[in-house]
């Protein structure tokens, strides 16, 4: 049996991971959900990112330490996040660190060959790579925590896609604060509608 | 004062349609026919917009829609309804008032005590959603993303503070998700 990709994501009501320009300031989760999230991806032993994320990943989760306004949490995430197993897939990276492996080219064979490895669940980080990913049908599980706010526009947690997608619902959960989190699996037959 | 729900069907992805207004994507069984009997039970009155108006005005008067949903179908005609439009000029449906815009009108009509529910309407509901006048959004989630059809929950204000108040998953992988807005008024 393969491992399992998860793909899972703080995302507006309206769909968006990101606002305009960026925008992440309505996405910090609490000590709750911070928890639960750590505890949700306790079986994961590797992080695939496209560049912009592990970018974004690497400028901050390493650098904690001594840094005051980090709470225990974040700074045991920090040191979590360095040694847990990375691989960015990028054609304009050139290296990588904190045990990180740089994939080039061939992104679904490289896919598949982690899945068909020995290891853990692996946490897919970007909406970029999702992108990527999504198509392939390598995806096999997307966990939205459903933040109550309408952003308007900004980055899509899902992709356009050619074909509607039906999921199976998993798991709902709410949380202080109205976020909702929304799991699903990827369906054993795929919808033909588009 | 009355409170005004919305009540809308939603593909994972925040649409309320596909392409060319296509809806064949929405799961509608009973337990959706169930929710939907109790939130229109609840309700005084019923506010479209035209083009969903039209829609259930084609319908909901059938004898075929009276068979196969007779619970949803007795209300649906015996509410009084109304719609806001401009460009219709007459409304064929029995107990119908037209308005031209969402006038204070409405409000006064009703009693204290009722519920309005807005059904679809997404362009009205985004424009009630800009002027704060909606108490609260009902959305059915379903278990789909699309591949095609116009953004609708990013067309909702972005000033809205919205309260978590209810979330309720149906085995058909429908999720309910209400949400009160915490400073609606008209």
């Amino acid at each position: 049996m393969s491992r399992k990709i998860i793909y899972s994501q703080m995302v507006s009501l309206d769909g968006y991971i990101e606002g305009k320009d960026g925008d992440l300031s309505w996405s910090e989760p609490d000590e709750e959900l911070f928890a639960f999230i750590q505890d949700m991806e306790s079986d994961v032993d590797t992080h695939l990112y496209g560049r912009h994320t592990y970018e974004a990943m690497a400028g901050y989760w390493p650098h904690l330490e001594g840094n005051t306004a980090a709470s225990a949490r974040e700074l045991a995430f920090g040191r979590d996040w360095v040694q847990l197993e990375k691989v960015v897939f990028s054609r304009t990276l050139t290296e990588v660190q904190w045990n990180t492996t740089l994939v080039r080219d061939e992104v679904q064979k490289a896919v598949k060959q982690l899945k068909n490895r020995e290891g853990g669940d692996m946490l897919l980080g970007g909406a970029g790579l999702a992108a990527s990913l999504m198509p392939l049908e390598l995806i096999d599980e997307y966990q939205i925590y459903l933040f109550p706010i309408v952003l308007g526009g900004g980055k899509p947690f899902f992709p356009p896609l050619q074909h509607h997608l039906g999921l199976e619902l998993i798991q709902t959960r709410s949380f202080a604060g109205g976020v909702v989190l929304l799991r699903y699996r990827t369906s054993r037959e795929v919808s033909s509608h588009g | 004062m009355a409170k005004w729900i919305s009540q809308m069907v939603v593909s994972l992805d925040g649409k309320a349609e596909g392409a060319n207004g296509s809806i064949d994507w929405h799961q509608v069984d009973a337990d959706y026919n169930a929710y939907a009997a109790d939130l229109l039970e609840s309700a005084e009155a019923i506010l479209f917009g035209r083009i969903t108006y039209e829609l259930m005005a084609a319908y909901w008067t059938t004898a075929e829609a009276k068979e196969r949903d007779p619970v949803i179908a007795e209300v649906m005609n015996r509410l009084p309804k109304y719609v806001i439009s401009r460009t219709l000029s007459q409304a064929n449906w029995p107990g119908t008032t037209v308005l031209q815009d969402t006038s204070v009108q409405l409000d006064a009509e009703m009693n204290s005590n009722g519920n309005v529910v807005i059904l679809g309407s997404g362009k009205l509901v985004s424009a009630l959603s800009a002027a704060n006048a909606i108490d609260e959004y009902q959305l059915m989630v379903n278990p789909v993303v699309l591949a095609s059809g116009p953004p609708f929950l990013s067309t909702l204000s972005p000033n809205l503070l919205l309260d978590l108040v209810r979330v309720q998953p149906f085995p058909s992988g429908n999720v309910l998700l209400v949400y009160r807005s915490r400073n609606a008024s008209r």
